[in-house]
């Protein structure tokens, strides 16, 4: 269970990088984003996007909307930018090397 | 759980955080449950969905730690008792147990063996001192403090040697009280 929670959040840090890469987006729609797509409790993503902003990765902007409080929207960084592609690169090789493994598995049984 | 209940526990489990982080996050979340009943949510539906609160303060402490650990309030009541418990332990250990009397008496032992070695190095020296001033030449005199010279040398590389390991030794103790003193482990 452990592993799987610091998994996770590896990953999640990974999901939240692209998609603000794709298009600079607020805190309530990341996280709606995500839970989309991948289960998690939604309240661990705002502590992940402060580390993001901390760790010099994304910057933050506020904008006023019509309905609602203004919504604060996460913008990557040059930083941010390079740092995605190098987790990207991980990532893929990881998930390449993991398949292989399992169908290795699979065909010699 | 409503609103109220889940910030309230966030806000207990996390008051090592400092202030403004813990205030930004909180707004986070406070601004989270605005969005979120907008979409037609109630605010028990909201926080169920964002998670167990106090499992979301722990994992943001963890995250916070590993970026600004230095910014961590240890409890403040704690670390100061801590801090004076220090002190009190390592000047009773230093002055009362005279750890640092003994540290300087056995530097001095150490600086008195390099001034012998210097003295027993330049005695030759003497020896033409002695024939300026009395004019004569003891040969028997001269061989002695060359070779009390040659014993100099050797107590110097030791004296070199030792002073090395002093030192080393100094500095751990040194950094050892500072560190006890910092709260470090």
């Amino acid at each position: 269970m452990n592993i799987n929670v610091q998994f996770k959040k590896g990953v999640l840090e990974l999901c939240v990088l692209v998609l603000i890469h794709r298009k600079e987006r607020y805190g309530f729609e990341l996280v709606q984003q995500v839970s989309n797509y991948v289960q998690v409790a939604e309240g661990a993503l705002y502590p992940l996007l402060r580390r993001l902003v901390t760790e010099g990765h994304c910057t933050t902007y506020l904008q006023e909307s019509n309905e609602g409080p203004p919504r604060k929207y996460y913008k990557l960084t040059a930083n941010g930018e390079q740092y995605m592609q190098e987790m990207l690169k991980e990532w893929n090789q990881f998930v390449k090397d993991v398949s292989s493994l399992l169908e290795e598995g699979v065909t010699h049984e | 759980m409503n609103k109220d209940q889940f910030l309230t526990i966030l806000r207990k489990e996390l008051k090592s955080m400092p202030g403004k982080d813990q205030k930004e996050l909180l707004e986070d979340y406070e601004t989270h449950y605005a969005f979120g009943e907008q979409t037609g949510k109630s605010e028990e539906e909201i926080s169920l969905e964002l998670g167990n609160p106090f499992e979301l303060a722990r994992e943001a402490l963890e995250e916070y730690k590993r970026d600004s650990p230095h910014l961590m309030k240890k409890s403040a009541s704690d670390s100061m008792t801590r801090t004076i418990f220090a002190v009190i332990g390592l000047f009773s250990l230093n002055f009362i147990l005279a750890v640092v009397p003994i540290g300087l008496s056995i530097w001095a032992v150490w600086l008195s063996l390099l001034v012998s070695a210097a003295a027993m190095i330049v005695a030759p020296l003497l020896v033409l001192v002695d024939f300026i001033s009395i004019s004569q030449f003891a040969a028997g005199k001269f061989f002695a403090t060359l070779a009390i010279s040659g014993l100099g040398i050797f107590l110097l590389a030791a004296c070199i040697y030792l002073g090395k390991m002093l030192l080393q030794l100094t500095k751990s103790y040194y950094n050892w009280n500072i560190r006890v003193i910092k709260g470090g482990n």
